[in-house]
């Protein structure tokens, strides 16, 4: 090579070193944070349209539409054929479909069978960010609304008004019925930490709940504990039931998904796990981590959700996580039968002649709180898996109640 | 010819060398402060400080080779490698070892706890677990 050659070679080698050397720290640096979405800008104070959010929160809005391919909404008793039976004079017996996606939520409320729309303005009351505006512009009237009255005012499925105060984005609760439940247990609402606050937002709707007789309020029963032996003690306390149950005759009391309750005091729980934990984990967008705003199954991204702290590979936590599914879907439909079981003795015991009333009354008393603890887990999401042990005790108790109200019923009409 | 062949050889002797430094503790290539450097080692390396290890080896003792050669080799590599995954931004949302990674980490644990281990000998052997499969969180957490 002549010295003016390895001067051309010296000078190419070197300038595409230093661009290669310069584009290499330009993209570390750049790809080598952690940048959190923040706010771009101000979004009105009770923005109740998430569209309107979307612009200044583009890879939230993003996730957020990924909900849209959560279409399915089978129903409940194609799987527990005895709901049909156990719900006989309740809505609930007409339909009762899973839920799709958050995003749905006004599609599919406007769609239900005329049966379940009794309770009327207040079946909207997890559906829409409009409703709290509409129980300001409302008032306590709100409650007492019909269906068909106020469903026109509705057009905004769940969105980021439920749950974020759009200034600052912070979590906040926006349904009274959680926040006079947590002032009544003595809580500050305004002093609750990040953690718990990544749980209470999801307990404004995914808890049990009652309509108050007369205001129809929404409330919810938790003031001796949020447990199903509690919350059971304190409507028998009230003397409550929603409807009479047409073949047993008995009392009854319907609890409503309750994955809050149900989670706390579970072994994740106790660790300190929030919902948002194990349902809205990290996930990386670009350069930006963002919480999963899909709300769906674990088992649908386990690299993100469960792993982050367990260790083991996902099939293995897949297999953990079906076991104890099928486990507690198995006890769920053997507490079924008995719950029927003691619902068609009640059936012919009611019209028998000769029949001992008070031995009657305590059978139906029995199929009512059998019935509570089986509702209490088939109502729940997750089959059990919220709090494993906690649902097979209460299925096993659900079992013993309904096998003792089976057993009094025949002993009311004189059988042994 | 004769030339390009000398150049290539001073290149090579040159890079071997360069490859080489990177065992050279005053560089601190090794140490929980560089490695930390890319956030993805945040969990990592906080866990780290965190524990009796922090004293007695840095992320190298443990995560490469002793020897120096095979050591440097495996550094340089695995540094690139960690480092184009940040630069592309291509790095997976869970990070495991991989088995040649298995490997050099249960030999680190017997090269300082060898002794310990004398009458039961590599539990690693014909299959068996490695030391980290039980003791998983003991230098540092995922």
């Amino acid at each position: 090579m002549k010295p003016d050659q390895v001067k051309k070679l010296l000078m190419i080698s070197v300038s595409v070193l230093l661009i290669v050397l310069v584009a290499g720290i330009f993209f570390f640096n750049r790809n080598n944070k952690v940048v959190l979405e923040g706010p771009q800008g101000e979004i009105a104070a009770n923005e109740t349209s998430s569209q309107a959010w979307a612009k200044f929160y583009p890879a939230h809005w993003d996730s957020y539409q990924a909900n849209y391919a959560n279409t399915e909404k089978p129903s409940h008793f194609a799987a527990k054929p005895y709901l049909t039976a156990i719900y006989a004079g309740f809505g609930f017996a007409k339909e009762y479909n899973e839920p799709r996606a958050h995003v749905y939520t006004i599609e599919d409320i406007l769609a239900i069978d005329p049966a379940r729309k009794k309770a009327g303005a207040s079946c909207f009351t997890c559906k829409s960010t409009q409703v709290p505006e509409m129980m300001q512009k409302y008032g306590e009237q709100y409650y007492l609304m019909s269906f068909d009255e106020i469903k026109e005012e509705f057009s905004e499925a769940i969105g980021c008004l439920d749950c974020h105060d759009p200034k600052t984005m912070e979590l906040r609760l926006s349904r009274p019925a959680l926040i006079e439940a947590l002032q009544r247990q003595g809580r500050d609402v305004d002093k609750i930490s990040q953690q718990e606050m990544r749980s209470l937002v999801c307990a404004q709707c995914h808890v049990t709940y009652y309509f108050q007789p007369g205001s129809k309020k929404i409330t919810f029963p938790w003031d001796k504990g949020v447990k199903a032996e509690q919350i059971l003690a304190y409507y028998d306390e009230m003397k409550f039931s929603e409807w009479t149950h047409p073949d047993a005759g008995s009392g009854m009391v319907k609890p409503r998904h309750a994955e809050y309750e149900t989670f706390q005091d579970s072994t994740h729980e106790s660790a300190g796990l929030s919902c948002a934990d194990c349902h809205m984990p990290y996930t990386k967008v670009g350069s930006k981590k963002i919480s999963s705003h899909v709300w769906q199954s674990p088992l649908n991204n386990i690299e993100q959700s469960c792993t982050t702290c367990h260790r083991n590979g996902s099939d293995w936590l897949t297999r953990r996580v079906e076991t104890i599914q099928n486990q507690v879907k198995q006890t769920q439909d053997l507490a079924g039968e008995a719950v029927v079981e003691a619902i068609n003795e009640l059936k012919i015991s009611q019209v028998a002649a000769n029949v001992d009333q008070a031995k009657l009354k305590e059978a139906q008393e029995l199929h009512r709180q059998a019935q509570w603890y089986l509702d209490f887990v088939v109502v729940t999401n997750g089959y059990g898996f919220h709090n494993p042990t906690e649902t097979l005790n209460n299925l096993g108790i659900a079992i013993d109640l309904a096998h003792k109200s089976a057993q009094k019923a025949r002993e009311a009409r004189g059988l042994k | 010819m004769k030339k390009t062949l000398m150049w290539l050889a001073i290149l090579a002797i040159l890079g071997f060398s360069m490859m080489l430094t990177v065992k050279i503790p005053a560089l601190g290539l090794a140490e929980a402060d560089f490695c930390g450097s890319c956030h993805l080692m945040d969990e990592q390396v906080s866990s780290y400080l965190h524990s009796p290890h922090r004293n007695v080896a840095n992320c190298g003792d443990c995560h490469d080779p002793h020897a120096l050669v095979t050591g440097s080799a495996y550094a340089a590599y695995s540094g690139a490698r960690d480092v184009y995954r940040v630069v592309t931004n291509s790095a997976p949302l869970e990070i495991r070892t991989t088995n040649l990674s298995k490997k050099i980490l249960q030999e680190n644990c017997m090269r300082c706890h060898g002794d310990l281990m004398g009458d039961i000998a590599d539990t690693s052997h014909n299959g068996g677990d490695y030391c980290f499969h039980c003791h998983q969180e003991i230098v540092h957490e995922r």
